[in-house]
């Protein structure tokens, strides 16, 4: 039986087979999943802030987007992946407060923006990705075929 | 602060500011049903943004939440959280219609709660704003229908942005013959904390602590 692991936000976990990893509703927070579908491993991010502003030691592993990636890549490595094989899937990124931010300014916007650009950056594969948007969405990630449900409630 | 976490002295004198502002907006809110309103005692987080973040709540309940966001000399923010049955009473004493569930609400009723948040968070940064002798300013609300934890993780990024810390208050007002209740939630970043202590203390004095 595999494992069901619930990732908070700022946090990051990886699995294999068939556990499924999942998280609460997010909102402008952005879920960004890596699976390896040779090795059937791979793992789930969810990170708040697109930049470490300050520089200061971050608390958690995955509370910045490009911090997060990396310790993602680190993580799921360690386990038999290989990032050769990476595909990655983005979630959420959503601005909720629309009229009190423009969407293109908004920080749920940038957290996608940045993600975008740091997996472009490693050379892995950007998937598919349902970001944007005003509603929250929540996760699960299957890691038996790297399929990621997204479930919102409108 | 901004370094270590605040003293038990430093907590009453928060919890002291927050029940003034959470108290004007509890009087606001009784003036405008005419019903007497209960207020508990506030509780009280500090840390890293992403623990602040757990306080507020993750939940996947449906919830209708206010927001605003605080500028000027103290940063933070403010949000009410209704839950659907008191979004609903809530919405229906200013527009006098019923709806069976909050998925209906329109942008009617989005004013509606818009418009009670105005009264009732304008109220308590006013009252702040006058008994610290500060110059806190804010934007205009939003009213959204969604999950709380979503709400709530785009809630403390606006904050987090600039801070790595942030404190955190949350107050109950109820209705108590209505059955219905809010929970309302002040958020400072850490300088803004430290600002408002040192206002503080200049004018509780050395009585109060």
């Amino acid at each position: 039986m595999g494992k069901e692991i619930s990732v908070k936000t700022a946090e990051l976990a990886v699995g294999h087979n068939d556990d499924i990893l999942k998280t609460g509703s997010v909102g402008s927070c952005v879920v960004i999943t890596l699976y390896d579908p040779k090795a059937k491993v791979g793992g789930l991010a969810h990170a708040m802030l697109p930049h470490n502003k300050k520089g200061e030691p971050s608390t958690s592993p995955a509370k910045y987007v490009s911090e997060a990636i990396d310790n993602l890549v680190a993580g799921i490595e360690e386990i038999g992946g290989d990032r050769k094989h990476f595909v990655a899937k983005l979630v959420g990124g959503a601005t909720m407060f629309q009229r009190l931010t423009e969407n293109k300014h908004s920080i749920g916007n940038m957290n996608a923006e940045v993600s975008r650009e740091h997996l472009q950056k490693l050379g892995i594969r950007l998937d598919k990705e349902d970001t944007g948007g005003s509603s929250g969405k929540m996760v699960e990630f299957h890691l038996t075929n790297g399929v990621v449900n997204v479930t919102t409630k409108l | 602060m901004p370094k270590e976490i605040i003293n038990n002295k430093e907590n009453d004198q928060l919890k002291e500011i927050v029940n003034i502002g959470a108290g004007n907006a509890s009087t606001a809110l009784s003036t405008m049903l005419g019903k007497k309103i209960q207020m508990n005692v506030p509780e009280a987080t500090v840390g890293p943004i992403e623990k602040v973040q757990q306080f507020l709540g993750s939940k996947d309940d449906t919830v209708l939440a206010v927001f605003l966001k605080m500028y000027g000399d103290a940063n933070g923010a403010m949000v009410m959280i209704f839950s659907p049955k008191s979004a609903l009473a809530f919405a229906k004493l200013l527009t006098k219609k019923d709806k069976a569930d909050i998925d209906e609400f329109d942008e009617e009723d989005l004013s509606a709660m818009r418009e009670i948040g105005n009264i009732l968070l304008g109220a308590s940064i006013t009252a702040l704003s006058k008994f610290l002798d500060m110059n806190i300013l804010h934007t205009i609300p939003d009213a959204v229908v969604d999950m709380l934890g979503a709400i709530m993780d785009s809630v403390i990024v606006e904050i987090g942005q600039e801070e790595e810390k942030a404190l955190s208050f949350k107050v109950t007002l109820s209705i108590e013959e209505e059955g219905v209740d809010g929970d309302l939630y002040f958020l400072f970043d850490s300088n803004s904390t430290a600002r408002i202590l040192s206002a503080a203390r200049a004018k509780l004095g050395n009585n109060n602590g």
